[in-house]
């Protein structure tokens, strides 16, 4: 210890403020957190991946999805067909990268369709309150004891199988759980003081909803997204294989699974490369989902 | 005399995503026989890990018991198995936590939760057990005990909850009782039933008693000694008398001075101690209290103070306690 | 709790009710009969069949005939196969599909609760990284997938079980896995994360603190109050593996309802799509019901009209 004369002197510029260097290192921000997940990262780089490939890989083939070769048909993988051929002499990796931009199609357009169905539903219950968020709030307890899956099998029954049916079906099915997380959110958010700022300052309900609850809850609403879309691709695989999928020759990885199932005996090949684009796109989305709410839930937070 | 539990040279220290936070840094103290002393300080100073660590209840990892000696009975807790200490948690040592509301299990009665602990550490069957636990808690002050008994957490109120929670803790007739923050989640009027009933335990049982609090009012009653501590480290330690009446810490003024007093006049506002309890990861150099300290002198940012005593049982690490040091005129506090 | 229950009961018909009547409507919104897309059927026969099946009555007509009839628990013939019934197709295959439920319940259970536990107890250790990432492969792998690899390895290359059929305990074994793959998955993580965030609760540490076993504080402390909320997926789970069924019935060709189900989506037969609807959703909300009754006996702070506070 080195005790020198000015020692005892009193201490210049001493704060007594010490909150704002102390605060921010206790608590990372969400997306330095996520990017510490590494399974998370993992996926979300095989989703750029795949989206990229949906989009460009196609324009970048010479040949089309629905060009038939039955001189080639059932050929094993090769290096003129990496993933074979199938029983009309498809080339089955031209059929899977189609497939992946229909799949992912129906993911997103499905889970969007729930965003707005979920957010305008769960906005006006949780924003409202009262009596108005109790009966709403009574249909979806209802509605969720139903098995979801068999009236999406009922309404293609109906509506006849089809992209644009599908996208309909899985849109009016799957909003229910959007619906909830975002009229929690609401419900906690209203209390919050700059609604209640926001409101003296004139503000009307729909102005305070959607410039001030909706953007606080995009945490919540982004995690649900992002585990909507595997399950409508899921749900797409699921209705393709009993039928009511994307017409021919269109073909998502569902229909091109199912296809696959037929011949698995003699041609393996045909399930198992649909079957891994959508084990690996499910893996991806659900690994970036928990990342996302290990990142952004407080609770895990610790 | 021997004391009870002797803490030396304890440090406490928590792996975090951000780097390694020191808890407890090198912290001493015994307690004696008989004696209920308070470990005081602000949130996050270090107190409730201290209290934690005698039985060592903290979940580890994130925590690690990273060296010194907990010595209880003549015998270092930190040595002990997980087996070995089972039997002292409970039995010799029991603890009380700061939220009645969270600590009972709300699936179980609270007879069940009374009686586990008999069954365990003194095997009593089931009927003695139910029987020792109706007059447990009786003992701290349940009406129809033999009826509430079969009640569930959530039937209790707040207040009654903690008397149950003292219930289980002095069902064995510790030897020591670790109470952390036991009065901090309840109202003010049950605050001081319930620092009653632990007053009038420790002078039935003759319970040691270590009382963990961020308010000094509220220890006054019930402890001879206090100990404070700041950022991981003890820097006062004293009879309650010392603490109260000749206080020789700046920050210890500042507790003090924290405290609501109805004699003082209404034109003196409460003060308080300016500033934020410092960031454990991101520890001040010097004595950590230096950033906030309003006598701060330029040695404080460079080295921690070396330990003082006042007297025989009063001893504080403050660099005003060194000669060379200007004599502040200590803070009116009384 | 009378009054709770009640009301849940009443609540419950109300759904069915409102279920049923959308279901017929949606079949009855289907444009055209049953029949007009089969060209070999002459005017007059079509007219024969129609009348015999009354679609020539008016909607109402027809849906009060049907309500009236579901009470007596008769849901109609079927369209396709003369002389057989809804309920006949029900009451042949529905044990069938019943067992291999159950069975498939039997292993996500089994399998799916200490492999939560373990998860959750080794947390950030290689069991829970094990258990997560098998999971997330579980509930990221379609249910055709897992049966078809299980076929193509114990069945096809290893010949160790048989493919396909109901003739026997091993025919179960394969579709029972496949089925239960999805449920498994599920409890695990959920067991996982309600363990989690038992084992941070202050009664744990209470539990500690009084000197309990970590085995004690496991199955009296942690374990039942973790398993609360994973009864609640009962409902769901049922769901889930009543139209997991489907898939699995068709792949492994076992005479189930599911199998049935996908048979009459295929046939477009009405009768028999509307009646299994019907009376899988019946199933479904008698479980949800029954777990909702069950439930305060498990958790005692949802004892509804008991004495609150002290």
């Amino acid at each position: 210890m080195d005790i020198q004369p000015n020692s005892f002197e009193p201490l210049k510029n001493n704060t007594t403020d010490v909150m704002g260097m102390s605060m921010a290192s206790i608590s990372p921000s969400p997306w330095h957190r996520l990017k510490q997940n590494k399974l998370a990262m993992l996926g979300l780089f095989t989703i750029i991946i795949i989206v990229i490939i949906a989009i460009v890989g196609p324009w970048l083939s010479p040949i089309s999805y629905s060009d038939q070769n039955l001189m080639q048909a059932n050929r094993p993988p090769s290096s003129d067909h990496w993933f074979g051929t199938d029983n009309l002499g498809r080339d089955l990796f031209i059929r899977v990268l189609y497939g992946a931009r229909i799949s992912l199609a129906i993911g997103i357009v499905a889970s969007l369709l729930n965003l707005t169905i979920g957010v305008i539903y769960g906005g006006i219950a949780g924003f409202f309150g009262g009596r108005t968020d109790r009966i709403m709030m009574n249909i979806i307890d209802i509605l969720y004891g139903i098995p979801v899956l068999l009236y999406v099998i009922l309404l293609m029954v109906v509506l006849k199988p089809g992209l644009t049916n599908i996208f309909i079906a899985l849109g009016i099915a799957y909003w229910l759980g959007m619906a909830r997380i975002v009229r929690g959110q609401i419900l906690s958010l209203k209390e919050q003081e700059y609604v209640l700022a926001a409101r003296t300052l004139g503000a009307s309900n729909w102005r305070i909803l959607f410039r001030h609850l909706l953007p606080n809850s995009m945490g919540p609403i982004i995690i649900t997204m992002t585990l909507a879309i595997p399950e409508a691709i899921f749900a797409e695989a699921f209705l393709s294989f009993i039928g009511l999928g994307v017409a021919a020759p269109m073909a998502s990885w569902g229909v091109l699974a199912s296809e696959g199932v037929t011949s698995l005996r003699s041609y393996p090949f045909q399930l198992f490369f649909p079957a891994l684009a959508i084990s690996v796109t499910m893996l991806a989305f659900n690994f970036l989902g928990d990342g996302l709410r290990d990142a952004l839930d407080p609770r895990v937070r610790r | 005399m021997k004391p009870l539990l002797n803490v030396i040279d304890l440090s406490v220290s928590f792996d975090t995503l951000n780097g390694v936070a020191r808890a407890v840094d090198e912290v001493s103290f015994q307690i004696f026989p008989g004696e209920a002393v308070a470990i005081v300080g602000e949130s996050g100073c270090g107190k409730s890990v201290t209290a934690n660590s005698i039985m060592q209840l903290l979940p580890t990892p994130p925590a690690k018991y990273s060296s010194g000696q907990i010595i209880f009975e003549g015998t270092d807790l930190l040595k002990k198995s997980e087996q070995e200490l089972e039997k002292v948690r409970g039995n010799a040592i029991s603890m009380i936590f700061q939220d009645p509301m969270t600590s009972l299990n709300p699936v179980l009665t609270i007879g069940t939760q009374i009686a586990e602990l008999l069954q365990l550490h003194q095997k009593l069957n089931k009927q003695q057990a139910n029987t020792k636990a109706v007059e447990l808690l009786q003992l701290v002050g349940i009406p129809l005990p033999e009826r509430r008994i079969n009640d569930y957490p959530h039937q209790f109120s707040g207040g009654m909850r903690q008397r149950a929670m003292i219930a289980i803790a002095i069902a064995c007739n510790p030897r020591l009782l670790i109470a952390d923050e036991p009065t901090t989640a309840l109202d003010v009027t049950i605050q001081a039933q319930i620092l009653e009933l632990m007053k009038n335990l420790q002078t039935k049982f003759n319970t040691s008693i270590v009382f963990i609090s961020h308010d000094l009012g509220a220890v006054a009653e019930l402890c001879s000694r206090v100990i404070v501590m700041y950022a991981g480290k003890i820097i006062e330690v004293g009879t309650a008398m010392d603490i109260y009446h000749n206080p020789q810490h700046p920050y210890t003024w500042g507790l003090l001075k924290s405290i609501p007093r109805l004699d003082l006049s209404n034109k003196k506002r409460l003060e308080s101690i300016g500033g934020q309890p410092p960031d454990l990861l991101n520890l001040p150099t010097g004595c950590s209290f230096h950033p906030r300290c309003t006598h701060a002198m330029q040695i404080c940012s460079q080295y921690f103070p070396d330990t003082t005593f006042v007297s025989n049982d009063h001893s504080v690490s403050c660099w005003l306690q060194h000669p060379n040091a200007p004599k502040t005129v200590r803070e009116a506090v009384i | 709790m009378i009054r709770y229950t009640l009301s849940r009961i009443f609540n419950s018909f109300i759904v069915l009710l409102a279920i049923i009547t959308i279901t017929f409507l949606l079949m009855h919104a289907i444009p055209g009969g049953p029949f007009t897309g089969e060209k070999n059927i002459s005017a007059a026969v079509l007219k024969n069949i129609e009348e015999r099946y009354r679609l020539n009555d008016p909607l109402w007509k027809q849906y009060t005939d049907y309500l009236l009839n579901l009470i007596r628990f008769d849901l109609g013939p079927s369209f396709k196969y003369a002389g057989r019934t809804v309920n006949d197709i029900i009451a042949e295959s529905f044990p069938v599909s019943l067992q291999l439920g159950l069975v498939s319940i039997f292993i996500a259970v089994l399998l799916g609760i200490p492999a939560g536990a373990i998860a959750a107890l080794r947390q950030n250790k290689w069991q829970d990284y094990a258990t997560m990432f098998i999971t997330t492969l579980g509930v990221s792998v379609p249910s055709f997938v897992i049966a078809t690899i299980l076929i193509y390895v114990f069945a096809i290359k290893f010949g160790l079980l048989p493919a396909a059929m109901w003739d026997g305990i091993e025919y179960m074994i394969l579709p029972a896995l496949a089925l239960a793959a999805h449920p498994t998955a599920f409890i695990a993580r959920l067991t996982r994360s309600s363990m989690l965030e038992v084992l941070a609760q202050d009664y744990i540490k209470t539990a500690r603190a009084k000197g309990l076993s970590q085995t004690v504080i496991l199955y009296r402390h942690a374990l039942k109050n973790a398993l609360i909320p994973v009864i609640t997926y009962i409902g769901p789970m049922t769901a889930g593996i009543l139209t997991g069924s489907f898939i699995i019935e068709t792949i492994f060709a076992i005479p189930g309802l599911g199998r049935h189900f996908v048979t009459s989506i295929y046939n477009r037969d009405y009768t028999v799509i509307l009646g299994v609807t019907v009376f899988y959703s019946t199933l479904v909300i008698c479980l949800n019901l029954l777990v909702d009754l069950i439930y305060p006996f498990l958790d005692p702070r949802i004892k509804l009209d008991k004495r609150q506070g002290g």
